[in-house]
C-alpha cells in the first residue's frame, strides 16, 4: 500500500497519458493502413483485387468499365494494395470518417 | 417474539451475458445455497458466427485473414498455426529469418495479452489506478504493432510459407528501446501488487484446482501451470523455440495468486525472448510461396497466452478445404472453471473467472 | 501423430487404454463423408497426438465418453449441435442449450455465410481469350520458362496445328490482350511460340492416331484451314485425302507470304510432319471441280477451303492498261514461280492492307529504288499490322495517305492522277466516311503500279453450293455446314480474306461438326486442370523483369539484298528470360 502511495503522488506531477482528441491530433506513424484510392488511369480491370478482398467490399464491372468499393464492408488489411500489378491502388494513412448512411464509392474509366 | 428461522433456500442466479464485473459473454448459471455455490452451468454461444464453416466455403488462402480475425487479442497466433497445418500438409519449408519474425511477433502478442488481463484481474478486484498504470504500459506494446505493420492490433503480416514484412536496423533499435523501457516500468509495478496485503487476502486460497484433477479435466495454459504441472506447447519446438532456450514458468500453489505470479514472470520470460530472438536473427528471405493445392491433414498446437491451441486442417487437393477445426484453450479450461467455482462466496466469483483468463471470441469463433 | 482405428463395439476398450497411460483429452472432430461420418477424437500422450478414428451412419446414436473422460462434456455438446449426431448417456446434458443455428436447411448444417459466393478463379488468361483458336498461352510460356520447348510444341498443337509458321507471320491477337501493355511492352507470345518450334531437332512428332474409324474424308483446298481440318480429322481416326490445286501445299501461305517472312523449307517441313502423324494423302496438282465425283468416289464427308484468290478491280480508267500489275499476279509470280520480273525504278503500290505490304518490301528487293505506298485513307485506319508498316519504313518504303487514284494514263512512263481525301462525319457505326477534295489533284509518275486492294472470293459454279453476293459459301454458324449435305466449308472461301489464325479457328468448328456427323464425338473443349505445371512464381518486384527482350533481327542494309529471313528469333537465354516476364494471369495466386 505505501509503495502505490508513492506512485499515485507522483501521477499527480507527471504528463498525462492521454491526448485531448478531438482538439489535438496524434502524429499518424507512416506506415499506417488507412483508406484506399483507385486511380483509374492505370487500372485495367482485371479483378485481381476483387479475388483477393477477404470482406468481398470491391466490385469490378468490365464491362462497364467501373469499379465499386464500400469503405464500410472495408478490413483496411491492404491485400489489394499489394496484389495490384499496376500499382493503381493508393494507400493512405487515415480511416474514413463515419457516416450515417451506408456510401459505396464508384471509380470509372474511359480507356479499354 | 421473533423467531428467527433460517431457511435453506436454492436459488438460481444467471451470471449473465451482460454484466459490468463479467469482460467477456459467457452466461454462468449459479445454484447457491444461502451464499455459497453449490452447482455451475455454463451457457456459451452468444458470440457465434460459423467461422469453421466459412473455412471451408473459402479459398485456402483467404482464410489467413478470416482465422486471424477470429479473436482480437491473441490474433497473431491463430494466423500462424492456420498457416503452419498449410505448410505442414504442402511440405514448404519456411525461411529462417521468418521462424525468428513469427516467434518475436508471438511473444509481443502475449506480452500485450498479458497486460490487457493483469489490468482487467486487478480492476476486479477494485484496484483502479493500477488498471490504469498497466494499461498505460501497454500502450508501448501497441504502438510497436503500429510501427510494424500498419495496425495496433491486427498484424496482417502472416502468410503462407512466412512472413510479408521485415524489420530494418532502425526498427530493432526502437525494439530494444521499448521492451527496455518496459521493464524498468515492469520492476516498479511488480512488488506492488505481488506483496501487498489486499491484494493478497482476496486471491490466496481462492479457485483451488488441485493437481491430480488438472490434467484429468484436461485444463490448459498457466491455469494449470499455477497447479504445479509443466505443461506449455512451446517446448514442443514449432518455429524458432527450439533455438531459444526455453523453460516453462510452474509454481504449485493451486490458487488464483500462483495464476497471477505465474503471468508475471511470463511477461518477463517474453521480454527476455524477444531480446534474444532479436540477436540471434539470421539474414536472408523471408517468404516461400506455396505452390501446390493442399491435400491431406495436419495437426498443429500451439501455445497462446490462455493455453494450448489446437488446429487440425484436412484438405483434398482443390483450392476449397474440407475441414478445419478449431479448439480453442478457453474451451477446455471451461470443466476446470465449474469445479474450481463450487464451493465459494457471490463475491469471489470475479477473481476466480478472470483467473482462468477467458476469451470468449475464440471460445466461439 | 499416430492414428487408430476402431468402431463402436471396441471403443471403451481403447478409452481405458489410453486412460491408463495418462493420456489427455484435446478435442472431436467430425468429416462428413456423405453417407456416413466419420469422428475422431483427439488425445495428447506424452509430446505426441493420438487420433481415434471411428466410422458411423449418420442415423446412429453414439455413447459418449464422459464416463472416461469427464472433460469431454463441452466437445460433445457442440458436436452434437454443429453436426446434427446424436450422442446418448452425456454425463452433463444441457439440452441443446449450446449453440442455437436458426434457418439451417438439411444439406448445409451452419448458417451459411452472410454476403455472395466468393468469385470464381478467371479460367483462361486474356491472352488465351483473345486467341481466335484458343491456344493455351498461359500453359506453353511457362513451359518454356521451365525450359520445355518439347512440351510447348505439344501444347500449342492441341489447339492449332502449326506452330513454327504461326510462330512467324501470326498478327498475334493474343499481345493485344496481354495485361502488361499499359506500362511496359506486351509480352512477346508470338516469339516464344517460334522458339519451341526451332529449339526441336525435328518437328515431326511422335503421336498415335486414335483407332480408325473407316470413315474416308476430302478436304478441297491445302491452305492452313484445311490443313487444320486434314490433321486433326486424321489424329479423330478417319481416313482423309488433301486436294490442292499447285504443285506445293500452303495455300496463302505459299502464295502469298513472302519469302523473307516464312522460309519455304519450314512451311514444308512443318505441314509434312503433320501429315504424316495424322495419316494425311496428299494428291497435288489436282483441280476439283466437281463435288458429286468426290462423293461417287466412296468419300463419306467433303470440307471445301479453297480460299480467295479473285482480285479486285479498281473500277478506274486506265486499269488494264500495261504496266499495270495485280498483286495476286505479282506475288504469285514471285513466290511460286520464282520469277524477277522487271519492275523499273518506281513502282506505286496502291492499297493499305498485309499484301500492300507485301507487295511494296518484295519490289524493294527485286532492285525497285523508289516504292510508294498510297492509301486512300489516314494511317489509323489501316489494316496492315504495326510491325510490317514499321518493317516497311525501315526499308525505305514512303507512305502516302490521304489519296485515292481516279486515273491512269498509259504510257511509258505511267501516270497516275490521284485525289486528295478528307476525313468526314461519322456514320451511325462510328466510323468516319472519307470524301473527296474537289479540284485538288496530283499525278505520280511511276514505273509500275500495283494494285492491291483486296481479294474476292470464286467457287466454280459446279459445286452447287450457294454463296453470298459477295461470292462467299454460305454455311450454317455453328456447324459450317453448307447448303449441301455432307459438304461443310470455310477459310477464306466463307469469311473473305482474314489471317492464319482465323483460318485455322474455321478448321478446328468444322472438324468437331464433321467428327459428330460421322459418328465421333468432336474435339474437347478448351478446359484448365488445377494444380498443373507448378512453376517459380514471380510476383514480386524484384524478380520480375520488366523490361522486354529485344528481338534479334537482320541488319538493315543486309535485307533488301536478298530474301533471306529477317526476324532470327530467340535462342534459350532470351526465351527463358522473356517467358519469366509473364504475369500469369490465368493462375490465381
Amino acid at each position: 500500500m505505501p509503495k502505490m502511495l508513492t506512485k499515485v503522488l507522483k501521477s499527480l506531477f507527471t504528463k498525462p497519458a492521454t491526448v485531448r482528441y478531438p482538439y489535438v491530433k496524434p502524429e499518424p506513424i507512416p506506415g499506417t493502413r488507412g483508406k484506399i484510392l483507385f486511380d483509374m488511369k492505370k487500372c485495367d480491370l482485371c479483378q485481381d483485387c476483387e479475388r483477393v478482398c477477404p470482406s468481398l467490399a470491391i466490385k469490378v464491372f468490365p464491362d462497364e468499365k467501373r469499379v465499386e468499393y464500400s469503405p464500410f464492408r472495408c478490413l483496411y488489411c491492404h491485400l489489394c494494395v499489394e496484389s495490384c500489378m499496376q500499382m493503381a491502388i493508393i494507400p493512405d494513412v487515415v480511416v474514413r470518417a463515419p457516416e450515417f448512411e451506408k456510401i459505396i464509392d464508384i471509380f470509372e474509366t474511359e480507356r479499354r | 417474539m421473533n423467531e428467527s428461522k433460517v431457511i435453506n433456500v436454492n436459488t438460481i442466479i444467471p451470471f449473465g451475458p451482460q454484466h459490468p464485473v463479467l469482460p467477456e459473454p459467457v452466461q454462468l448459471r449459479f445454484k447457491f445455497e444461502g451464499e455459497r455455490i453449490v452447482d455451475v452451468v455454463p451457457n456459451i454461444g452468444y458470440v457465434h458466427r460459423a467461422i469453421e464453416r466459412a473455412c471451408e466455403l473459402n479459398d485456402y488462402k483467404r482464410n489467413v485473414t478470416l482465422c486471424e480475425r477470429i479473436c482480437g487479442i491473441c490474433n497473431f497466433m491463430h494466423a500462424m498455426a492456420y498457416c503452419e497445418s498449410i505448410e505442414m500438409i504442402t511440405d514448404t519449408a519456411v525461411p529462417e529469418r521468418a521462424k525468428y519474425l513469427r516467434t518475436i511477433w508471438s511473444e509481443l502478442g502475449r506480452l500485450q495479452s498479458h497486460y490487457l488481463w493483469l489490468g482487467l484481474f486487478i480492476d476486479s478486484i477494485g484496484f483502479e489506478s493500477l488498471f490504469m498504470h498497466l494499461w498505460r504500459d501497454r500502450e508501448i506494446v501497441l504502438m510497436l504493432n503500429e510501427k510494424t505493420a500498419g495496425h495496433r492490433i491486427h498484424l496482417s503480416t502472416c502468410s503462407i510459407g512466412g512472413v510479408k514484412k521485415d524489420m530494418d536496423d532502425r526498427l530493432i533499435a526502437e525494439y530494444s528501446s521499448s521492451l527496455a523501457e518496459l521493464r524498468k516500468r515492469m520492476d516498479n509495478l511488480a512488488p506492488v501488487f505481488i506483496k501487498d496485503k489486499g491484494v493478497q487476502a482476496r486471491l490466496v486460497g481462492k479457485g483451488i484446482l488441485p493437481k491430480n484433477k488438472a490434467s484429468l479435466l484436461g485444463a490448459v495454459g498457466p491455469t494449470v501451470r499455477g497447479s504445479g504441472i509443466p505443461q506449455d506447447m512451446r517446448t514442443l519446438g514449432y518455429e524458432a523455440y527450439s533455438y531459444l532456450d526455453f523453460k516453462p514458468v510452474v509454481y504449485d500453489m493451486e490458487d488464483a495468486y500462483s495464476r497471477m505470479l505465474v503471468r508475471i514472470d511470463e511477461i518477463y520470460q517474453s521480454i527476455d525472448l524477444i531480446n534474444r530472438a532479436l540477436n540471434q536473427m539470421p539474414n536472408g528471405p523471408i517468404l516461400q510461396k506455396n505452390t501446390v493445392f493442399p491435400r491431406g491433414t495436419a495437426i498443429t498446437r500451439i501455445e497462446q497466452p490462455r493455453g494450448e491451441l489446437f488446429y487440425y486442417v484436412a484438405g483434398n487437393g482443390t483450392n476449397k478445404l474440407e475441414r478445419c477445426r478449431i479448439r480453442t484453450p478457453t474451451l477446455a479450461n471451461i470443466p476446470a472453471l465449474v469445479t474450481m467455482l463450487v464451493g465459494h462466496e457471490v463475491a469471489d466469483i470475479p477473481p476466480v473467472l478472470l483467473s482462468v483468463d477467458p476469451c470468449v471470441a475464440c471460445t466461439e469463433r | 501423430m499416430q492414428e487408430i482405428l476402431t468402431d463402436k463395439a471396441n471403443i471403451f476398450a481403447e478409452l481405458d487404454k489410453l486412460r491408463a497411460e495418462d493420456a489427455r483429452f484435446i478435442t472431436i472432430t467430425v468429416l462428413d463423408l456423405g453417407a456416413q461420418l466419420e469422428v475422431i477424437y483427439h488425445f495428447e500422450k506424452g509430446k505426441d497426438v493420438v487420433n481415434l478414428k471411428m466410422k458411423t451412419d449418420k442415423e446412429e446414436s453414439l455413447p459418449s465418453i464422459t464416463g472416461v473422460y469427464s472433460a469431454a462434456f463441452i466437445a460433445e455438446n457442440e458436436a452434437q449441435d454443429l453436426f446434427n449426431i446424436k450422442i446418448s448417456g452425456l454425463n452433463v446434458d444441457y439440452g441443446g442449450r449450446m449453440l442455437k443455428v436458426e434457418s439451417a436447411s438439411a444439406t448445409t448444417l451452419l448458417k451459411p455465410v452472410v454476403g455472395e459466393c466468393p468469385p470464381i478463379m478467371r479460367v483462361f488468361g486474356r491472352c488465351r481469350e483473345k486467341c481466335p483458336a484458343m491456344v493455351n498461352a498461359p500453359k506453353y510460356v511457362r513451359q518454356i520458362a521451365l525450359g520445355d520447348p518439347e512440351g510447348a510444341y505439344n501444347t500449342i498443337i492441341e489447339q492449332a496445328p502449326l506452330p513454327a509458321i504461326l510462330g512467324r507471320v501470326c498478327f498475334a491477337p493474343c499481345e493485344d490482350g496481354c495485361r502488361q501493355d499499359k506500362n511496359e511492352k506486351p509480352l512477346q507470345n508470338r516469339l516464344l511460340k517460334r522458339y519451341a518450334a526451332d529449339a526441336l531437332s525435328s518437328l515431326k512428332r511422335d503421336v498415335k492416331r486414335m483407332e480408325p474409324t473407316g470413315k474416308k474424308v476430302a478436304v478441297v483446298g491445302g491452305g492452313p484451314s484445311g490443313i487444320t481440318a486434314a490433321f486433326y480429322l486424321g489424329m479423330l481416326g478417319h481416313n482423309v485425302t488433301v486436294y490442292e490445286k499447285m504443285e506445293r501445299c500452303g495455300g496463302a501461305m505459299f502464295a502469298f507470304i513472302p519469302k523473307y517472312r516464312l522460309p519455304r523449307n519450314i512451311l514444308e517441313a512443318e505441314v509434312m510432319a503433320r501429315f504424316e502423324e495424322a495419316g494425311v494423302k496428299l494428291e497435288t496438282g489436282v483441280e476439283i471441280t466437281n463435288l458429286d465425283a468426290l462423293f461417287k468416289k466412296g468419300f463419306d464427308a467433303i470440307y471445301v477451303a479453297t480460299g480467295a484468290w479473285k482480285s479486285m478491280r479498281l473500277m478506274i480508267e486506265g486499269e488494264d492498261s500495261p504496266g499495270v500489275l495485280d498483286c495476286v499476279d505479282f506475288l504469285f509470280a514471285v513466290n511460286v514461280r520464282n520469277e524477277r520480273p522487271k519492275l523499273g525504278g518506281r513502282v506505286a503500290v496502291i492499297g493499305g492492307g498485309n499484301g500492300a505490304v507485301d507487295a511494296a518490301r518484295t519490289a524493294k528487293r527485286l532492285g525497285s529504288k523508289d516504292v510508294t505506298i498510297f492509301y486512300r485513307r489516314s494511317r489509323e485506319e489501316m489494316p496492315a499490322t504495326m510491325e510490317q508498316v514499321q518493317a516497311a519504313m525501315e526499308e525505305g518504303v514512303s507512305f502516302r495517305f490521304l489519296g485515292s487514284p481516279v486515273k491512269i494514263i498509259p504510257g511509258k512512263p505511267l501516270k497516275v492522277i490521284f485525289q486528295n481525301m478528307r476525313m468526314g462525319e461519322p456514320d451511325e457505326s462510328g466510323r468516319h466516311k472519307f470524301v473527296p477534295i474537289e479540284g485538288s489533284e496530283f499525278v505520280v509518275e511511276v514505273d509500275t503500279v500495283i494494285k492491291a486492294i483486296g481479294q474476292a472470293v470464286e467457287v466454280p459454279k459446279d459445286f452447287g453450293l450457294r454463296v453470298d453476293k459477295a461470292g462467299r459459301i454460305v454455311v450454317n454458324e455453328e456447324t459450317y455446314e453448307t447448303s449441301v449435305q455432307g459438304v461443310w466449308a470455310g477459310g477464306d472461301a466463307m469469311t473473305g480474306p482474314t489471317s492464319v489464325i482465323d483460318c485455322i479457328k474455321d478448321g478446328r468448328i468444322a472438324t468437331s461438326a464433321i467428327d459428330k456427323y460421322l459418328g465421333g464425338k468432336g474435339l474437347p473443349q478448351p478446359s484448365i486442370d488445377l494444380g498443373e505445371l507448378v512453376c517459380k512464381p514471380s510476383k514480386s518486384p524484384e524478380i520480375l523483369e520488366r523490361m522486354p527482350v529485344p528481338a534479334r533481327v537482320l541488319p538493315i542494309v543486309d535485307r533488301i539484298e536478298s530474301f533471306n529471313e529477317v526476324e532470327l528469333g530467340f535462342n534459350k537465354e532470351e526465351a527463358a528470360k522473356e517467358a519469366n516476364r509473364c504475369w500469369r494471369c490465368d493462375w490465381n495466386e
